[in-house]
């Protein structure tokens, strides 16, 4: 099908609601002339279509700068579902539930690492699991991993991984309260009961970084970031237990959508309303499964913390902030003039919420969420804050780079014993437990963090703050 | 090989190609471990007989390989065992599926692949029956 893209302004492109019969929205693409270059022949334009025609979708089917191809929604989605006519839809959260990034910021320079740096990494290495099939920090028996699923990050502090004072550094202070345990299948407790603690495979990573470049000085002050400053990076989610979660689910809601009359084009984005017993019991499994993935990267963090203390006695390796780019959450939004509640889906997407929302903690009221944007190896991340402009979206922003060349074509390109030889070259170390995984990844596999960031600003969604480099990574 | 990977830009995208249905479900079971790294596929290799049955959960048949796929997917990383189909028995009216066959113990640490997903789902039926399928990893 071709699809109509009208440029609304030089970041933002519209996808007219008449381009398909069902779409009840038009799309919104936060793009520049080079994002757009990228995807114009990607199905991710078909995908942001067909999101437009869920029930109950508001505003517009949105995609942020880093989108691609996901399955049924797009990565790099937003949507969002009026509370009374909306629906809820596992597609629209993602596999790896609740996915997310954190980022921890030392009291000391580069300069301090200096030759210890690459028995550091070894050190991350051995002590933080990663790769295929590892198994996690610790083991989680009889009624433990129900606990997790309760209580997040909460959980974890609570059994010693963990400072108190990370919990307001943590979306939604490391828990979510409607997660019900009982709404997580057997199997999905099979796949999670091992794996607390540990990265997993993919695009998951663990890198130690170095502050490059400061954008705003009093938002970097208030973030604890200086020139130099040597900060840690986590990137990971639920494991085997989320994936579980939105299987388990995609299968009782494809059930769901002809029991409720919906109609949907792709299997993928099956549905349920939010209010349904589907629904409300997705929601339920969903957000234990985000409180697992909250207790794991706190799980991993202690884990790092304590390499680093034997490396650095004394010195705090202080939480800036922990958030997730796979979730659906319940939360109220001014739009179209009416403020009302709705579910907004961000699949590859991340929460940005500008200064003085109600839902920020008070350490960040006045400066808006802190935003982590995790780039590729041998690229920038960036620390944004979320801006007012965000409420055109739900107040969402972009996730990464987003993948732009297929994990074979990455492959063929790249062999992951010399990317990393590559890589060291540039004074950029890596461990990896699979060398196969390193060649998929590299980072030409990504579309460049530098326009994707660039773009989010320039449409008022973030300020940038900081950009960090990597010295050295743990890649899964 | 009656597989093949399709482009995608972030997963596998895997074409898998068969005669007939039953050997499909076979040769997607081969093409999952293939994409998994698994290497211990060789019918002779020892291991314990066993069945893996699916009944009415799904209700056509590209669903219903989707769901056999996520099934050894589950043990795969679960229990580390590859499971050999020897005999299917299908029966799309009912959306039942029987497959008896071997399990062997795995030759990896786990799988790269993370789901079997639903998103751009086909199966045509002529000139072969070609399932096209996304795996998330």
């Amino acid at each position: 099908m071709d699809i109509e893209i009208r440029r609304k302004d030089p970041v933002r492109c519209l996808i007219p609601e008449k381009t398909m019969e069902g779409m009840r929205v038009p799309g919104l693409l936060y793009a520049d002339g080079r994002i757009l270059s990228q995807v114009e022949s990607d199905p991710v334009l078909q995908q942001v279509v067909n999101v437009a025609c869920l029930p109950g979708i508001t505003g517009y089917s949105f995609a942020m700068p880093d989108m691609h191809w996901g399955y049924g929604f797009p990565i790099g989605g937003v949507a969002a579902f009026s509370e009374k006519e909306g629906v809820v839809s596992p597609g629209g959260v993602g596999y790896d539930i609740s996915c997310g990034v954190r980022l921890h910021v030392c009291g000391f320079d580069e300069s301090a690492l200096g030759p210890v740096l690459p028995s550091l990494l070894d050190a991350l290495f051995s002590s933080i699991p990663s790769g295929v099939g590892a198994g996690g920090m610790t083991s989680l028996k009889g009624r433990m991993l129900d606990g997790v699923l309760e209580g997040g990050a909460r959980w974890a502090i609570r059994n010693g991984f963990g400072e108190q004072e990370d919990l307001e550094r943590i979306e939604h202070g490391g828990c979510l309260d409607a997660a019900d345990p009982e709404a997580v299948s057997l199997r999905a407790k099979e796949r999670g009961k091992d794996q607390l603690g540990s990265l997993g495979s993919g695009n998951h990573f663990l890198e130690v970084q170095r502050v490059d470049e400061i954008f705003d000085p009093f938002l970097a002050r208030s973030f604890g970031l200086e020139p130099g400053r040597v900060a840690v990076m986590v990137h990971c989610g639920s494991r085997g237990l989320g994936h579980q979660v939105c299987d388990d689910f995609i299968r009782r809601l494809s059930r769901a959508v002809s029991h409720y009359g919906i109609t949907i084009p792709d299997r993928q984005l099956c549905c349920a309303p939010i209010d349904s017993p589907e629904g409300r019991d997705y929601l339920a499994a969903m957000q234990s499964a985000a409180n697992f993935a909250m207790a794991n990267r706190q799980v991993i963090a202690s884990g790092v913390r304590d390499v680093f203390s034997s490396f650095f006695p004394g010195e705090p390796l202080r939480l800036l902030y922990d958030v997730s780019h796979n979730m659906a959450h319940m939360e109220k939004h001014s739009y179209g003039g009416k403020t009302e509640r709705f579910c907004v889906h961000r699949k590859g997407a991340t929460k940005a919420l500008p200064p003085g929302h109600p839902e920020l903690p008070g350490i960040y009221s006045k400066t808006g969420q802190p935003v982590i944007i995790p780039g590729s190896m041998g690229t920038a991340s960036y620390v944004l804050a979320g801006a007012k402009g965000a409420e055109e979206c739900f107040c969402s922003t972009c996730h990464g780079a987003g993948r732009v060349m297929s994990r074979s074509a990455a492959l063929k390109a790249n062999d992951g014993n010399v990317l990393a030889k590559n890589l060291e070259e540039k004074g950029i170390l890596v461990r990896a437990a699979s060398m196969r995984t390193l060649g998929e990844e590299a980072p030409e596999s990504y579309k460049d963090v530098d326009l994707v960031v660039d773009v989010v600003e320039r449409a008022g969604l973030c300020r940038k703050v900081a950009r960090l480099t990597p010295l050295a990574v743990v890649k899964g | 090989m009656p597989w093949r990977e399709l482009e995608h830009s972030a997963d596998i995208r895997l074409e898998i190609e068969a005669e007939t249905i039953e050997e499909l479900v076979t040769e997607s079971a081969k093409a999952l471990y293939d994409a998994s790294e698994e290497s211990q596929l060789a019918p002779h290799l020892p291991g314990v007989q066993g069945e893996i049955s699916l009944r009415g959960q799904e209700e056509d048949i590209p669903a219903l390989l989707v769901l056999w796929m996520n099934e050894l997917l589950f043990f795969l990383q679960t229990t580390h065992r590859v499971f050999l189909p020897r005999k299917v028995s299908i029966n799309p009216a009912t959306g039942d599926l029987a497959v008896s066959g071997k399990w062997v113990p795995s030759s990896s640490a786990g799988s790269r692949v993370k789901a079997v997903t639903y998103g751009g789902l086909e199966l045509e039926t002529q000139p072969r029956l070609t399932l096209r399928v996304i795996l998330d990893v």
